[in-house]
């Protein structure tokens, strides 16, 4: 039987590949036929995502608004879960660890997070909030990662990678579109979008979004207290001036109520409070950008924005008020030159209100970045080779000047290979609260009769500076078989000058002890691994795509890892898009996480491996308007994913099965 | 063992009927194959001035703008003889050197950077030719789009006759024509 089995396999499988190396159109035959009879032929458009290779020098994935549609994703972080490479963790219903190539956490600081060019990193962490971040998902264009650095063009802070959400022009989102629907966990959401012409040359669209999602649950199965509500609209009007110039104004604003079980450390017994908070927090933003183009490779670009938030939480009430204007120039250099330069300015105005555990320098503070990049890509040899140089330089209150270098080679050897690789220097700057706040981290409960009460805190300082890495990175990509693409690549990075708190002399206060841990840039690590994304459109209307990541991290100290903790080293995610008919779609995307380690003020959490199954099968009744049913997470009743830093109690993320109709009008 | 064997057989069945069922519908073609086949067809029934080629020049520029698989699809014509002349494509993604383009395909531009590639290109003997009904709007002269399955050649007659390029009747009648200019002058 097992021969017979054998047998068969070894006849099919090499027809099955002769059948698959052989499905692409003979054009030789095709010239032959006449204008008329090419006219006739019937056309099938294999999706081009398995055989387009991108010409980046840099670790790049698209998400594409399809993608994004057909996963049944409910926000930012949930689609990130397509991208290779990309560690996202859900602490609990409103709040996500996202990093890239390790060093992932609530508060991870090396990841730089842009909407249509804001950059929405906040001064206060040197992170992202994710829940403040959201767009009407149904009007994204597409969403561009890049692992690895991309200080040069964007900035500090864009240290291990950079996501690029860019939402559609208005002209393309005319019309209305009506989302309704909810489920177990997303209990209940909709959104309405309108797309109009305001003359012959202005589009404009504004829309509304709310969603109520559920508690998760604690380890013991009860509620985890983490519900949350938001309500979030905006617009955005693009007009073309003149055929030169165009101008493009959005904004949006939320407001959004966060529940959290939070615990806060007190000096007295039980030397901790656990506390159900409500957070109140909203803010918006306002961006304009100007373009005007001289020719097809010349061009400049004036951009705006304004952006607040405002959080009320018991560690602490943020206001924070950011106005940053860019501008680019591109230009197109005698034939084998493409050089782009550009200068920013960024001012930050904030203030705090702290609960009475902790210390902050000044409450309010205005700093200031200044920048400048120029960046060349160079033709060494025609459609071969191309080699990218440019430097980002940046002053900032708290580092003082920075340089970020990259030197990138781009080698195109035919039209189904591309090889690139990549040295950068980049760096992360110091946080607001990283310069100026002190803050009661744990209070350990006396252990008689010779240890008494231990207050650890965290004294952070001005003299805490930039964390800094080189990194090196190899790329391949190829589409040698048919309809399969390949894209690989293998990264080290070297980092020094991360933060990492020492413990100081004890001082005894009476009834405790107070242990400070300093702040300090003592800490070395070196990162390396390697990603690889694939497709292989199966057939016209089945897709298949594959990620596989692989991360080591090693540090100098052996405690280093006591104190960032570790990332998972293995993720793999398999993921097939299948359109049987026209009007039916079904979705299935499998994810294994390997174990990670997280570190938390209560405690370090080994955080087991697991996997997780996610379907979404739609209907189309008629053209316009489409039916679907997501589950998210089916494998498990409950599943762990990331302790958060400090306060946050752990959330185990829930099975969820929604609903949902879009009606397009 | 055996049982995942007989279930991994049974699914490399399914995938070759799967397969096989594409591959005999009603001999379809690759869009971006067809799409090449046809610029090139389009070339052959259109003339340019004598001015336009060097007497002593034995090639035909066809410039792509576009990604590796139009790239791919259009080198696979590459030497074949059109109007005489040579075909020599050239991966002109750059943006560089547009005007010693006889034809130029293109793919893949956003809309802004197209109108002004085509508006540079005002006047000029070259044929462009792209996709849909948008890159005739953009101000280019030919463009591909698909209808029901099948291809459907869109002519902007007006801009044709400014860059005093002429096309036969043949390709006339089997096309819907436009007849209007580039979107605002500056």
């Amino acid at each position: 039987m097992k021969t017979k089995t054998k047998k068969k396999l070894a006849i099919l499988l090499p027809l099955y590949l002769s059948c698959v190396l052989s499905v692409s159109a003979n054009q030789n035959d095709l010239l032959e036929l006449s204008v008329e009879d090419l006219l006739n032929v019937e056309v099938i458009s294999v999706a081009k995502k398995a055989k387009s290779l991108n010409d980046s020098p840099a670790a790049i994935f698209v998400i594409s608004h399809d993608d994004i549609k057909r996963i049944g994703a409910t926000s930012i972080p949930e689609a990130l879960r397509l991208a290779p490479g990309i560690d996202v963790a859900r602490i609990d219903a409103n709040k996500w660890a996202v990093s890239a190539r390790g060093f992932n956490g609530r508060f991870a600081n090396k990841l730089l997070v842009l909407i249509d060019g804001r950059n929405t990193y906040t001064h206060a962490f040197s992170g992202v909030y994710w829940e403040n971040l959201d767009v009407m998902l149904e009007d994204v264009e597409r969403i561009e990662i890049i692992r690895g650095p991309g200080a040069t063009l964007w900035g500090a802070n864009a240290v291990n990678g950079v996501i690029n959400v860019i939402t559609k022009n208005s002209a393309d989102t005319q019309g209305g579109l009506l989302v309704a629907g909810g489920g177990t966990e997303m209990q209940g959401f909709g959104a309405f979008r309108y797309g109009t012409k305001l003359n012959s040359d202005t589009t404009a669209r504004a829309y509304i979004k709310g969603f109520k999602w559920g508690e998760n649950s604690n380890q013991a199965g009860d509620d985890a207290g983490d519900d949350w509500e938001k309500v979030q609209g905006g617009f955005r009007i693009d007009s073309q001036l003149t055929i030169q110039d165009s101008l493009t104004v959005q904004g949006d604003a939320y407001s959004s109520d966060i529940n959290q079980r939070g615990s806060f450390p007190i000096i007295e017994a039980p030397y901790q409070n656990i506390v159900d908070e409500n957070i109140d927090s909203f803010g918006g933003n306002l961006l304009m950008r100007y373009q005007h183009t001289f020719s097809s490779t010349s061009d400049y670009s004036l951009q705006v924005f304004y952006d607040f938030y405002d959080r009320d939480e018991i560690l602490f009430q943020e206001s924070r008020n950011v106005i940053d204007i860019d501008f680019q120039y591109r230009i197109g250099l005698l034939e084998w030159n493409d050089m782009v330069w550009g200068l920013g300015y960024r001012y930050n105005h904030d203030d705090f209100g702290i609960i009475n555990t902790s210390t902050l320098n000044s409450e309010s503070r205005n700093d200031q970045l200044f920048s400048a990049f120029v960046q060349d890509e160079i033709t060494l040899i025609d459609d071969t080779l191309w080699l990218t140089i440019g430097s980002k330089f940046e002053h900032n209150d708290y580092s003082g000047f920075e340089v970020q270098p990259t030197a990138r080679l781009m080698w195109a050897p035919h039209q189904q290979h591309r090889f690139w690789g990549a040295v950068s220097r980049s760096v992360r700057t110091p946080s607001r609260l990283e310069h100026d706040m002190s803050m009661l981290q744990v209070v350990r409960p006396a252990q008689p009769p010779a240890t008494p009460v231990v207050a650890i805190v965290s004294q952070n300082k001005n003299t805490f500076n930039s964390e800094e890495v080189i990194s090196y990175e190899l790329g391949y990509r190829t589409t040698f078989i048919n309809n399969v693409s390949i894209d690989f690549t293998a990264f080290y990075n070297h980092y020094h000058e991360l933060r990492y708190y020492e413990l100081g002399a004890p001082e005894f206060k009476g009834t405790y002890v107070e242990l400070p841990a300093n702040i300090s840039n003592q800490l070395k690590s070196h990162t390396y691994g390697f990603e690889i994304a694939t497709v292989w459109q199966m057939l016209d209307w089945w897709r298949w795509d594959a990620n596989y990541s692989l991360l080591q991290m090693d540090y100098n100290r052996l405690n280093g890892a006591d104190q960032l903790g570790s990332s998972p080293q293995q993720r793999v995610s398999l993921r097939s898009t299948l359109s049987p008919w026209n009007h039916v779609d079904l979705d299935v995307l499998f994810r294994y996480v390997d174990e990670n380690i997280s570190i938390s003020t209560f405690g370090t959490a080994f955080i087991k491996d697991y996997v997780s199954l996610d379907i979404r099968l739609a209907w189309r009744p008629i053209n316009d308007i489409e039916i679907s049913v997501v589950g998210q997470n089916l494998l498990a009743e409950k599943h762990f994913e990331y302790r958060q830093e400090i306060v946050t109690q752990d959330a185990y993320i829930d099975r969820g099965v929604y609903g949902k109709l879009v009606w397009q009008f | 063992m055996p049982f995942l064997m007989k279930k991994l057989s049974a699914i490399l069945c399914l995938l070759l009927i799967c397969n096989s069922i594409t591959t005999a519908q009603a001999k379809s073609e690759e869009k971006q194959a067809v799409l090449a086949v046809l610029a090139l067809n389009i070339a052959r029934f259109t003339s340019w001035s004598e001015e336009v080629f060097d007497k002593s020049s034995s090639t035909f520029n066809l410039c792509v703008i576009g990604d590796n698989i139009v790239q791919e699809s259009f080198l696979r014509m590459e030497k074949k003889i059109i109007n005489g002349k040579k075909l020599h494509i050239l991966n002109r993604s750059r943006l560089r050197n547009l005007s010693q383009c006889q034809l130029l395909y293109i793919n893949g531009l956003e809309r802004k950077t197209l109108v002004h590639v085509l508006f540079d290109l005002k006047d000029q003997p070259v044929l462009t030719v792209g996709e849909g009904l948008a890159f005739i709007q953009a101000g280019g002269m030919v463009g591909l789009e698909k209808l029901n399955g099948r291809m459907q050649l869109n002519i902007n007659l007006s801009i044709v006759k400014q860059s005093k390029l002429v096309m036969s009747s043949r390709i006339l009648k089997l096309a819907k024509i436009f007849e209007s200019l580039h979107p605002k002058s500056k």
